[in-house]
């Protein structure tokens, strides 16, 4: 097949630190399989605990969290660490059962994780350190920091906890049990997002903010906005899910909304939205775990469908803003076609092309050249003013029948 | 497939001037689209549809949504509005069948009202601060109507929970002025973030001689909301048209015959002044942004009055069912009809768009008739997805028919039969005086037999020439063709 890449069994992924290789919990053979971009069986763990089918695989910079489904009966989230023997161990086990108050359909997770780095030398002992951000720990924090790059301990982590935290001094308790280099890599997690299908009242869609340590409600958001949600993850300091052609992009501390990205995943006919199983994310774009890929096939002049079942691969979606539609609109629609004696104001239509980013904002200073398949445009060409828009005026030749004006960003 | 457009996977569509929109009750979102199909954006439902979406409409501001009751024993209709990428539930009226009323609808319209900022007290132009406004028109306004400004270019996304707009409660219309209308408080909202409030007409904003005017703030009301409905109160098997109050969803009167029996599609309509000079979206350079600077309603004493229709598809013929006079007064053919001549494409739903004059009917259709590139006639039925056609409301020719008196005469070289061409618009209306026709025949002579090649119709739309017969027996085709398709 010409789109695939990773090849997943099943549909749960995420992508490593580096943003080069993804992993799958597969159930089928209890294992956590490593692969490259191009689907290559990099290394196999294996678990040393049964699961069910994995319905959301997160990563933490760390851990591995999984989320599996127990129908409407309730979930399981699992937190795994790969020792240094390769076995993938069961870390944290919280389960949740439907009651009368909360009542659970789930199929996505997002775990809620940030990274820093050491801003300076850290040597076994020390308890005090800087880091380069500072903008996300809180006491309270446990960090994991490593893999230690520092002569005598490398790849070694340490665990711990922060106690207090002034501008971008961190103190932490215990004091770190090795040393590490500028740079090393600090992680740590806070909360656990889970979508659910169900909700309390009989409401249609909830989404439930947990405590990772015990799963303790921290806060509940009931809406349809978050019903049939099947792919989620955090990314960016925010929680990412898709909602039909969207990714919805929440805050994670208010659950308000911080901004949408239009993705496209739609089928063949421009019509249904395919399902995304999974999310994850590295650098500036969002990979989305699916069963096709849709592409314009040259050769018929037509969307054709690659369907990858019983596979899975990725489909990308930049967070960069990127011109990702034109709009072209024609005002009349209809106008009569050049004939001598037709007043000149029936034979003409004003032509407005917007051009948009994936976030629906306009965009602006980039030029637009315009084409007709029947009368002529004028200008053809312009530049997007702050509204993301050109205008042209055309007017009608001979030709009577459908005429197509098409419009091509630069 | 060749004249897919828009590809939406369920039955209801409407448009916001730009773009094009559809309520998925399976994913639980509205679409936003283009008419190449191009998903522009969506926005997640925070409130749960129980179906089909049968009728989806816009109103300036809001979406609303028609859709049977969970266990079909009545209908749904829901006010959404896009707040924060969201399409949020702001009102919904459930309308149970019961001892009196039975509901079975397919369609509805939402009758509302664009209306604009006009010049202010003190030659300001600006609104903020006062309670009696200047707007384009007040002739629909009632004590307790909600009026909502939008700062000019706002978008369907922002309408709602914005700065950009204010709702202002009507007191008041001021006597003897069609325009003033006195709210219930002063307006306070900065959209333009300069402290002036909403803005009038600016003619010279940029001081280019009022070259480059933008159009004025734009101001929208909701009335009434019209239902066509299988049933009518305590009479089940007659349809109707409820009227019913969009604040409150209280019924207020049905209106009955078997004339709104299948309707399918449903829109409203209101003719809106042309405006001149300024008004004119091509009558100056393009960009000139003025385009929606045409809200006053017409009032035409010859044409039922206030022009102002609830438009109801029924079968090939597209109902004009005036909200002032509460009566059909007119109708249109529509080109749903397949090539059989006979049966037709079922009408989903409907929207209107454009401009005075260049007003714009879309139907939502599974399906279409049309000329090919060989000029063949050929239906495409599309299974997976519903398109648009669009045809114009504007006047224009639909039908000429060509009628020789006597239509047999010997072929001696003399004998004469008098050819009249009758043409109609779509309305069935004859045309005015004037139109030219040109006129050709296929006898095979170098000259022409008819009397003229061009002949113009008189006040009853009739167009007239005279062919005389030449010295060969034979059948001989005359075809009338008028120059300018368009009537006004």
């Amino acid at each position: 097949m010409t789109y695939e890449n990773v090849r997943i069994q099943h549909g749960n992924f995420a992508v490593d630190r580096a943003g080069t290789d993804f992993f799958s919990m597969d159930h089928d053979n209890q294992r956590l399989v490593k692969k490259s971009a191009a689907g290559a069986v990099l290394f196999s763990f294996f678990l040393d605990m049964f699961i069910l089918e994995v319905q959301s695989l997160q990563f933490d910079g760390y851990y591995y969290w999984t989320l599996e489904r127990q129908g409407t009966a309730g979930f399981r989230v699992r937190k795994w660490e790969i020792g240094t023997d390769d076995l993938v161990r069961v870390v944290d086990e919280l389960s949740f059962a439907s009651g009368l108050v909360n009542r659970y359909d789930t199929y996505a997770l997002a775990v809620e994780a940030y990274q820093d780095t050491l801003d300076n030398i850290v040597v076994a002992g020390q308890s005090v350190f800087d880091v380069v951000e500072g903008d996300f720990i809180r006491p309270g924090d446990v960090l994991v920091i490593g893999p230690s790059t520092a002569v005598g301990f490398e790849g070694e982590y340490a665990h711990t906890t922060v106690a207090t935290k002034v501008g971008k001094t961190v103190t932490v308790t215990p004091p770190a049990t090795i040393s590490f280099s500028p740079n090393d890599i600090i992680c740590f997690t806070r909360s656990l997002f889970v979508f659910s299908d169900a909700a309390p009242s009989g409401l249609t869609g909830a989404l439930y903010k947990l405590r990772y340590t015990d799963g303790f409600h921290l806060a509940l958001s009931v809406s349809n906005m978050f019903w049939g949600v099947r792919a989620s993850t955090f990314f960016q300091g925010k929680v990412l899910f898709v909602r039909g052609g969207e990714i919805i992009w929440l805050n994670p501390d208010s659950l308000e909304i911080y901004r949408s990205q239009a993705i496209d995943n739609l089928d063949q006919y421009h019509a249904v939205h395919r399902t995304t199983y999974d999310l994850t994310g590295f650098s500036n774009m969002i990979y989305r775990l699916e069963r096709e890929h849709i592409y314009w096939n040259v050769g018929y002049s037509r969307y054709d469908t690659e369907d990858w079942s019983p596979l899975y691969n990725y489909n990308t979606s930049p967070v960069v803003p990127e011109v990702y539609f034109v709009a072209v609109k024609a005002e009349p629609p209809i106008l009569h076609k050049y004939v001598s004696g037709v007043p000149a104001v029936d034979t003409k239509s004003l032509i407005t092309v917007t051009v948009l980013d994936q976030f629906h904002s306009p965009v602006y200073n980039r030029v637009v050249n315009l084409t007709s398949t029947g009368g002529a445009l004028s200008p053809i060409q312009g530049t997007t003013d702050t509204n993301g828009q050109i205008r042209s005026e055309y007017t009608s030749n001979a030709f009577a029948g459908d005429v197509t004006i098409g419009a091509t960003v630069t | 497939m060749v004249r897919e457009n828009i590809r939406f996977s369920e039955k209801n569509i409407t448009n916001d001037g730009t773009y094009f929109y559809c309520m998925l009750d399976g994913s639980q979102a509205l679409q936003q689209k283009v008419d190449d199909g191009t998903v522009a954006f969506t926005y997640p439902l925070d409130t749960a549809v129980a179906g089909d979406i049968k009728a989806l409409d816009w109103d300036g501001v809001y979406f609303w949504s028609l859709e049977d009751k969970a266990g079909g024993t009545g209908v749904v209709i829901r006010r959404w509005g896009i707040e924060s990428f969201i399409c949020k539930q702001q009102q919904k009226f459930q309308f149970d069948d019961g001892a009196t009323h039975t509901y079975d609808s397919e369609a509805f319209a939402i009758e509302h009202y664009r209306l604009t900022v006009g010049t202010n007290i003190n030659g300001t132009n600006y609104t903020v601060g006062l309670t009696d406004i200047e707007l384009s028109d007040n002739s629909m306004l009632e004590p307790g109507d909600v009026c909502t400004f939008v700062r000019r270019n706002t978008s369907a996304a922002q309408r709602v929970g914005t700065g950009y707009v204010e709702q202002a409660t009507v007191a008041s219309t001021i006597s003897g002025s069609s325009t003033q209308v006195r709210f219930t408080a002063q307006m306070q909202g900065d959209p333009h973030g300069d402290g002036k409030g909403f803005r009038g007409p600016e003619i010279d904003i940029d001081g280019l001689g009022g070259t480059n005017p933008p159009t004025p703030d734009e101001v929208f009301v909701t009335k009434y909301i019209w239902l066509a409905n299988d049933h009518t109160p305590n009479n089940p098997s007659v349809p109707s048209l409820y009227k019913i109050r969009a604040a409150s969803g209280s019924n207020i009167i049905q209106f009955s015959g078997a004339q709104y029996t299948g309707i399918a599609g449903a829109a409203f309509y209101t003719k809106y002044s042309m405006g001149t000079g300024l008004d004119d979206p091509l009558g100056g350079a393009p960009g000139s942004g003025n385009t929606r600077y045409r809200t006053t309603v017409v009032t035409d004493s010859s044409a039922g009055g206030r022009q102002t229709y609830i438009l109801l598809a029924r079968g090939s013929t597209l109902l004009f069912f005036n909200t002032s006079t509460n009566v059909i007064d007119r109708s249109m053919v529509m080109s749903n009809v397949k090539k059989d001549t006979i049966a037709t494409w079922t009408i989903y739903d409907m929207v209107v768009e454009g401009l005075e004059p260049n007003i714009v009917l879309y139907r939502l259709q599974n399906g279409a008739t049309y000329k090919n590139p060989s000029l063949v006639i050929t239906d495409e039925s599309w299974s997976g997805s519903y398109n648009y056609e669009k045809q114009f409301l504007r006047r224009v020719i639909n039908s000429i028919a060509v009628v020789a008196n006597p239509n047999i005469i010997p072929a001696d070289g003399g004998s004469n039969s008098w050819i009249t061409a009758v043409i109609r618009d779509q309305y069935n209306d004859t045309i005015p005086t004037g139109k030219s026709v040109n006129w050709s025949e296929d006898s095979g002579d170098v000259t022409s037999r008819l009397g003229s090649g061009t002949t113009v119709t008189d006040e009853f739309g009739v167009a007239r020439n005279i062919y005389q017969a030449g010295t060969t027996e034979q059948d001989v085709k005359i075809t009338a063709a008028v120059v300018n398709g368009l009537v006004d």
